[in-house]
């Protein structure tokens, strides 16, 4: 009889503490879907390749009716990238207006819709939004200017895209491909004087 | 009056060269670019957006708490 007083007393314990931190905090068990969506994303662009779920996923993020500006800005931008992948560049396009539409601080999306935008052959576009991120102090400006140079060079600006790629060498002098690209230039300077 | 506006000249050009910017005197340097075609598996980079936790996320909109306002000090007039 006093074990079982002694077990019930307990249980309403840890029912009393159980509720009063339900009123303090919301946990969240495992990733959010938006956290899904960003993880879905990195790893298309990674591996070059969509998984059979991923669009599903993301657009049922996007679909949040109560997510914030930041949420939804990022979900747009990665479901963007899913469909970047797949070579859907109208929808990528449209998903990453979306995202800046919704944050028009967030530099990422305006490096992606760029990509999307060169690989639809508009490049004067694409370049105006690659020097958009970078004037917003985008995380990888390294890869801004890489994309950036491609960009001018399928425009027929080389000397810009010599100077971008030359950028990106010396922001990430580990990163390859930039010293890659630009030992296809050739190069000659005024003489001084 | 001459050496004036000699002066005058000099100093002009001298602020337009230091506000041109550098990457027009490399270009305006750079006499002929050419390059070799670019490979085909060159690509792009593309940046997914991070999505925050939804802890820290949660913790981002709380709102602050409100700062104490400091009251002018009354003064006892007399």
């Amino acid at each position: 009889m006093f074990k079982i007083g002694m077990l019930s007393a307990a249980a309403v314990a840890g029912l009393v503490a159980f509720g009063a931190s339900a009123q303090e905090s919301v946990t969240v068990l495992g990733p959010s879907l938006f956290e899904e969506c960003s993880s879905a994303a990195a790893q298309a662009q990674r591996t070059g390749h969509v998984g059979i779920n991923d669009l599903e996923t993301c657009n049922a993020a996007v679909g949040r009716s109560w997510s914030t500006v930041g949420e939804t800005a990022v979900t747009f931008v990665n479901r963007g990238t899913l469909h970047l992948v797949r070579g859907e560049n109208d929808k990528a396009v449209k998903d990453f207006s979306q995202a800046i539409k919704a944050d028009p601080t967030l530099a990422s999306a305006y490096n992606d819709r760029g990509v999307a935008l060169s690989a639809q052959h508009r490049q004067a576009e694409a370049i105006s939004d690659f020097s958009q991120a970078l004037s917003l102090k985008v995380e990888n400006a390294d890869q801004v200017h890489f994309n950036r140079a491609m960009a001018y060079e399928d425009a027929g600006d080389l000397k810009r895209a010599y100077l971008d790629y030359r950028k990106a060498a010396e922001l990430n002098p580990s990163w390859e491909q930039p010293a890659r690209q630009l030992a296809r230039f050739n190069v000659s300077h005024t003489p001084a004087g | 009056m001459r050496l004036v506006l000699f002066a005058a000249l000099a100093v002009s050009a001298f602020s337009g060269a230091a506000f041109a910017g550098e990457d027009d005197e490399i270009l305006s340097d750079l006499v002929v670019v050419t390059a070799a075609p670019r490979p085909a598996d060159v690509k792009m980079v593309v940046q997914p957006a991070k999505a925050a936790p939804a802890e820290r996320q949660a913790k981002a909109e709380t709102p602050a708490p409100a700062q104490d306002v400091q009251q002018p000090i009354k003064t006892a007039s007399k």
